[in-house]
């Protein structure tokens, strides 16, 4: 290797060393700045996991006070809830709740403190001490104009110095009209230091606020509703029972039109029955003499017989005997009669109760008719085309005064006489049951009308108006749908459709 | 261009014709740089096209074999900071399909102003495998050669076509690899 290769060789590795400490230089200097880098990248990351450690202790208490605001039943519970709420989010501070009214009295007086962690309606001493030196005027001025916290040097709120507390934040929570006037509730949070107060938390609690305040005012109109639903369901129920007494009253407002009816219709049989007893009581000494031969102890056995034969002849002893029978006969049905419509009278004056039964409506209207008997007996028809069997689930009770509504209506309406006719159809599942009358017909211009309560177009003292209402609202219980046709002079038709019972 | 690739031709260039025309590939070209590459910095890619042209013409060997050879030389060292999960495929083809979503991914974590080729592929026929090679540094002849350093790893045997080519005026390059076992 001559000289000028080897000075070329060692000149391009002197080159190349250079370049390679230059590059080691370079490269130590990157490293450096990464290292660099890499702290201050700790250090952010260490300060961005503060911060969101912070904003979810934040969210935690926002969200966590949120959800279980909403579940309090009543407003003491739902400071109670924000007190220990509060109480555990800002862990330097006394957590104390008072509401002051108009004349500056305290009332609900509520506390938490860091060392119990214990809520109590007994006021430690400290806090008492604090309460009576509050300024309460200055306070109920404040809170009742204001609608942000406030914070304060315990000093200037007060009226004397305070020695264990030296600041105090002031946070309104609500502000209600109560009967004495106004009431402000505010709770107030009690810091032994200045150092001890956290700002930002401070401000979270100040955004609770307005969440907070939308829950009362929810709560107090959740209570208001509560009230006038309370009130709304008893008046509910004296309609209820007003209505159950206006029934009544219609029954017996209906039973005293027929009172005369039936007590004729009653008359009637006891008349007979008792006039048949009358004869009876004749057939039975005509008998007692026939029979008197026998304890005639002058008279032997034949001349005893002899003797009835001859008195069982003279007072036709045959006739008295098949005429007793009849008598007998006659006066047990006129009984039954009676008793008939004395039990369906009482089946329609009973106090019904809603329930509905599978009912035959062939016996409520039998039942029907018996009552009104007598109103049709002299100068009216009644005709009668009903289905063999009419089943329906149904209140035979209400039904009969149903009934009996339109019979009488239908009396009224041919004072002249006339023809009642009932009929009943099946039409597919229903049972249509007709009444008829041949009748002065409804005006048309009544028609509308006829179902409304106290309307009606008898005189005064006649009729209550209430019949064909009361009616119409039984039917409504049936499911049973009503219709009219009426023509003047002609008569008028009750169609009434009643579900068939399986 | 990363200073690692520069490291890397040096090497190349050292190990097969000696420093000095290492020396003197930097010393014949006026470089930004002085030729003082860090392995993580980055240096205009004009700097490694002057150098590989000097040595072109010096060596006398065309551009695109000179690439291809290096390419070849650089796989065994990238290969080593590849996703284990590309280090795992079970064979050339699996690995290569790994290139454009999971390597190149990786690297962009590292080094988010690497500026990446992007590939496509065309892998409808069973012992082919097209590559869409875009770049516009225009390297489908280094990526020859790593595909080439990877079957060596593989040890498998591959031959390489390009159907078109960017330096022919394509707007990309195929690259074709068929697999001979």
């Amino acid at each position: 290797m001559d000289n000028n290769e080897a000075e070329a060789k060692v000149a391009a590795l002197e080159r190349i060393l250079e370049r390679e400490r230059l590059a080691r230089k370079e490269a130590e200097k990157q490293l450096e700045d990464y290292t660099r880098e890499l702290y201050q990248q700790e250090e952010a990351v260490n300060h961005t996991q503060q911060e969101v450690a912070s904003q979810q202790g934040q969210l935690e208490f926002l969200t966590g006070l949120l959800a279980e605001t909403w579940r309090q039943p009543n407003l003491q519970k739902i400071v109670a809830n924000y007190l220990e709420r509060t109480n555990n989010f800002m862990s330097n501070a006394h957590n104390l709740f008072v509401e002051i009214h108009a004349d500056l009295s305290f009332h609900q007086f509520q506390y938490y403190c860091q060392a119990s962690k214990q809520q109590s309606e007994i006021l430690p001493e400290q806090y008492k001490v604090v309460l009576s030196q509050l300024n309460r005027n200055k306070l109920y001025q404040y809170v009742s104009s204001e609608s942000e916290s406030q914070m304060y040097e315990l000093g200037e709120i007060s009226k004397a110095p305070n020695t264990n507390f030296e600041y105090s934040v002031m946070v309104p929570l609500y502000n209600l009209d109560v009967p004495s006037g106004k009431a402000v509730g505010i709770a107030i949070l009690l810091y032994e230091s200045q150092d001890d107060i956290n700002i930002v938390k401070l401000q979270t609690l100040e955004s609770s606020r307005s969440m907070l305040a939308v829950a009362i005012e929810r709560k107090r109109a959740e209570e208001a509703l509560q009230e006038r639903l309370v009130e709304l369901e008893t008046s509910n129920k004296m309609l209820e029972q007003t209505q159950q007494q206006l029934l009544q009253q219609e029954k017996l407002a209906s039973l005293g039109q027929l009172a005369a009816g039936v007590a004729h219709e009653i008359n009637n049989p006891i008349g007979f029955v008792l006039s048949n007893l009358d004869t009876m009581r004749d057939y039975f000494s005509d008998f007692s003499e026939i029979i008197a031969p026998l304890n005639n102890a002058e008279l032997n056995s034949e001349s005893k017989v002899d003797n009835m034969l001859s008195q069982w002849q003279t007072l036709d002893g045959d006739f008295l005997l098949s005429d007793s029978e009849e008598i007998l006969v006659a006066s047990v049905q006129g009984l039954i009669r009676v008793k008939d419509i004395v039990s369906d009278l009482s089946t329609f004056s009973r106090m019904d109760n809603d329930e509905l039964d599978s009912i035959d409506l062939n016996v409520v209207i039998e039942k029907s008719l018996n009552v009104v008997s007598n109103e049709f007996k002299y100068h009216h028809q009644v005709v009668k085309d009903l289905l063999p069997e009419a089943n329906i689930l149904g209140n035979a009770g209400k039904l009969q005064q149903v009934f009996i509504n339109l019979f009488v209506n239908a009396k009224h309406a041919m004072p002249e006489g006339g023809t009642l006719t009932i009929s009943s159809k099946k039409d597919r599942n229903k049972i249509v049951v007709t009444v008829k009358d041949e009748g002065h017909g409804i005006d048309p211009s009544h028609l509308a009308d006829i179902f409304t309560p106290f309307f009606t177009t008898k005189a005064p003292g006649e009729g209550t108006g209430l019949g064909l209402a009361i009616s119409y609202s039984i039917l409504q219980q049936h499911n049973a749908k009503v219709t009219v046709n009426s023509e003047l002079g002609v008569g008028t038709e009750f169609e009434i459709a009643f579900f068939e019972s399986l | 261009m990363k200073g690692a690739i520069f490291n890397a031709l040096q090497e190349f260039v050292e190990q097969g014709h000696g420093y000095q025309v290492w020396d003197d590939a930097l010393t014949n070209n006026t470089l930004a740089s002085h030729g003082i590459y860090t392995s993580t910095k980055q240096y205009d890619d004009s700097e490694l096209f002057a150098i590989v042209g000097y040595l072109s013409e010096r060596l006398e060997v065309p551009v695109s074999d000179l690439v291809r050879a290096f390419g070849v030389f650089l796989f065994p060292r990238l290969m080593p900071q590849a996703p284990e999960e590309a280090q795992k495929a079970p064979s050339l083809r699996a690995f290569l399909m790994t290139v454009d979503e999971l390597i190149h991914v990786e690297v962009k974590k590292l080094y988010k102003d690497a500026q990446l080729p992007e590939f496509n592929y065309d892998d409808h026929i069973d012992d082919k495998l097209t590559m869409i090679y875009r770049s516009p540094r225009k390297l489908c002849f280094l990526s020859e050669g790593l595909i080439l350093g990877a079957a060596d790893h593989f040890k498998e045997t591959v031959s390489i076509s390009q159907n078109c080519c960017m330096h022919q005026g394509a707007e990309c390059c195929e690259i074709e690899v068929t697999f001979n076992g």
